[in-house]
């Protein structure tokens, strides 16, 4: 496998094995993960162009556990803010020879222009408001954990689907496995087009219709600094897409409520609904590790 | 009295709806006849065997960078690029720099080109100051000098007014006015068109009424104006249709 850079063109084969590889990296209830020697001696290099908190110390982590070394470059303290261009940055860290660059850029598409030029595998770990692949993967690992199937479970998922790359490489994953997919948000967040993505979406503005015998909700997070104009009056969001307790009681009694983070508590999901026994948002973040354990050691070794 | 034959190429005349191999006659650069096997003792003969003979084309927007940008291309060089793919004549956009919103700039293209140029070079003036979108150009003095018609080019102009005032201007110096076409408000920060493409790839869209939008109010304020509207390179479906209707109603609008 070389590099992963989206959902879009993998196969479910492909996804399944990641997916089943990953929880062989879950540590048991109760303990610690364990060190690994899976990738001793192998170099990951972790580029940052937009920050991130949570993708990037998951990453890190998940290198170290499999005993690889890992290093961290935030492209504000990079020659990319002194004007080298994209190309040549990655050349250059090629150079140093990593075996995989695992990147995160605010263009959509700009990882997969790097792979035409670099024969060094690229992680996607986001690009613009494109896929966030690993983010996927996490998601349907924590489902799965729950207890469900994918086929025929119905999946809704509320807020900036237009502009979410969370949201694409959710909806690329679910459909290949045969989910019911209701995409939900204000109309102006909404493009009809979206339904044209892939198989078994539904497009609706209505929130409570939306959450109607849901298994799952996914909550996306309101990305004030992306928004580039009004596409919404913000002031009355929570009212209409906000995630409250009583919204749960239209949706199947064991529905499982997901956030990739990092979440705003009151603006697209209450407290009591995030700190309930229905969130999976924690355990979202646990899975981050195996899955990209997982993602990590199939691109460098197989 | 010089005389060439142009033997065996293929002969397109849209204008008589010719289109075969054949023999073009000139004398003097004046075409004499075309026909099959035409000889002269003393005629110059080039051999078209395997290519297209046309009447010059022209192209009524092109890009000449002089002056301001002489390192990418010259008048001169622009002008043989445009004989080598058969164009005669071209009309270069007033995106240089200075920007062609006045007479000197018109002249020193009309001169550079006179000198230089191995082609006709027809100039088109901006519709106001700077192509900046507030200010009216000096449209009658360039007409004078030699420009065939006005446009900002690539920057819509987005003031109403502004460009309602330029289309009454231009239409009592009769020059056409070419504008392209779109709300800038709709189509800011976008990548590509708006549609499942763009859904698909994360880009951010330019929706196709970005276009429409500019094509009614210009097609509305040429109806008012009475002056010569150009929308140029159409795009949109519905612009179509609009300049379709506006044909319907006789105005002089083209696309």
């Amino acid at each position: 496998m070389r590099g992963l850079l989206g959902i879009e063109n993998l196969t479910r084969g492909e996804i399944e094995a990641i997916l089943e590889r990953a929880r062989d990296f879950q540590p048991p209830e109760g303990e610690g993960f364990r060190r690994l020697d899976l990738l001793k001696g192998r170099t990951l290099v972790n580029l940052f162009f937009e920050t991130s908190t949570r993708t990037r110390t998951s990453f890190e982590l998940a290198a170290k556990r499999l005993g690889a070394d890992a290093i961290s470059i935030a492209a504000q303290s990079s020659s990319v803010s002194k004007g080298e261009s994209l190309v040549d940055t990655l050349n250059t860290l090629a150079a140093m020879r990593p075996d995989a660059i695992i990147m995160r850029h605010s263009a959509s598409g700009a990882p997969h222009f790097l792979q035409r030029h670099l024969a060094i595998p690229i992680i996607n770990a986001g690009d613009g408001t494109h896929e966030h692949p690993t983010q996927a993967l996490l998601d349907a690992r924590t489902i799965l954990d729950r207890g469900a199937k994918l086929e025929g479970l119905k999946v809704v998922i509320i807020g900036d689907i237009a502009h979410s790359r969370v949201a694409r490489s959710n909806i690329y994953l679910l459909s290949k496995f045969g989910a019911q997919i209701v995409l939900c948000g204000p109309a102006s967040l909404l493009p009809v087009e979206l339904k044209d993505l892939a198989p078994g979406i539904t497009l609706t503005t209505n929130m409570t219709e939306a959450i109607q015998d849901a298994n799952v909700i996914m909550m996306l997070r309101v990305q004030l600094e992306r928004q580039h104009e009004a596409s919404f009056p913000a002031a009355e969001y929570f009212q209409f897409y906000g995630l409250r307790l009583d919204h749960l009681k239209h949706a199947r009694p064991d529905v499982i409520v997901m956030h990739p983070g990092p979440i705003n508590r009151g603006r697209e999901i209450s407290s009591e609904v995030a700190d309930s026994q229905r969130s999976a948002i924690l355990n979202q973040v646990e899975n981050g590790i195996s899955v990209r354990m997982a993602v990590l050691e199939r691109v460098l070794t197989h | 009295m010089a005389q060439l034959i142009i033997k065996n190429g293929r002969v397109i005349d849209p204008a008589t709806g010719r289109n075969e191999v054949a023999d073009v006659w000139l004398e003097d650069g004046f075409i004499k006849g075309v026909g099959q096997g035409i000889t002269s003792a003393n005629a110059q003969v080039f051999d078209a065997t395997g290519l297209i003979v046309t009447p010059g084309f022209i192209d009524m927007h092109v890009h000449l960078r002089e002056p301001g940008f002489e390192h990418a291309e010259t008048i001169e060089s622009g002008a043989r690029a445009a004989a080598a793919g058969g164009f005669t004549s071209i009309c270069p956009m007033p995106n240089t720099s200075p920007v062609n919103d006045n007479a000197t700039v018109t002249s020193y293209i009309i001169d550079k080109a006179r000198q230089h140029a191995v082609v006709n070079v027809f100039p088109i003036g901006a519709i106001t100051k700077g192509s900046a979108g507030e200010e009216l150009a000096s449209i009658g003095s360039m007409k004078n000098a030699g420009a065939v018609a006005i446009s900002d080019d690539g920057r819509p102009v987005m003031n109403a007014r502004v460009m309602r005032r330029a289309m009454e201007f231009a239409r009592s110096f009769n020059l056409p006015v070419i504008d392209h076409c779109e709300d800038l408000h709709l189509s800011a920060g976008g990548d590509m068109h708006e549609g499942t493409t763009s859904v698909r790839l994360g880009l951010r869209g330019i929706p196709g009424c970005s276009e429409d939008v500019m094509v009614a109010r210009d097609i509305l304020l040429a109806e008012v104006t009475g002056a010569r509207f150009h929308v140029a390179h159409i795009s949109a479906r519905h612009s179509v249709e609009m300049v379709a209707f506006a044909k319907q109603r006789a105005l002089p609008v083209t696309a």
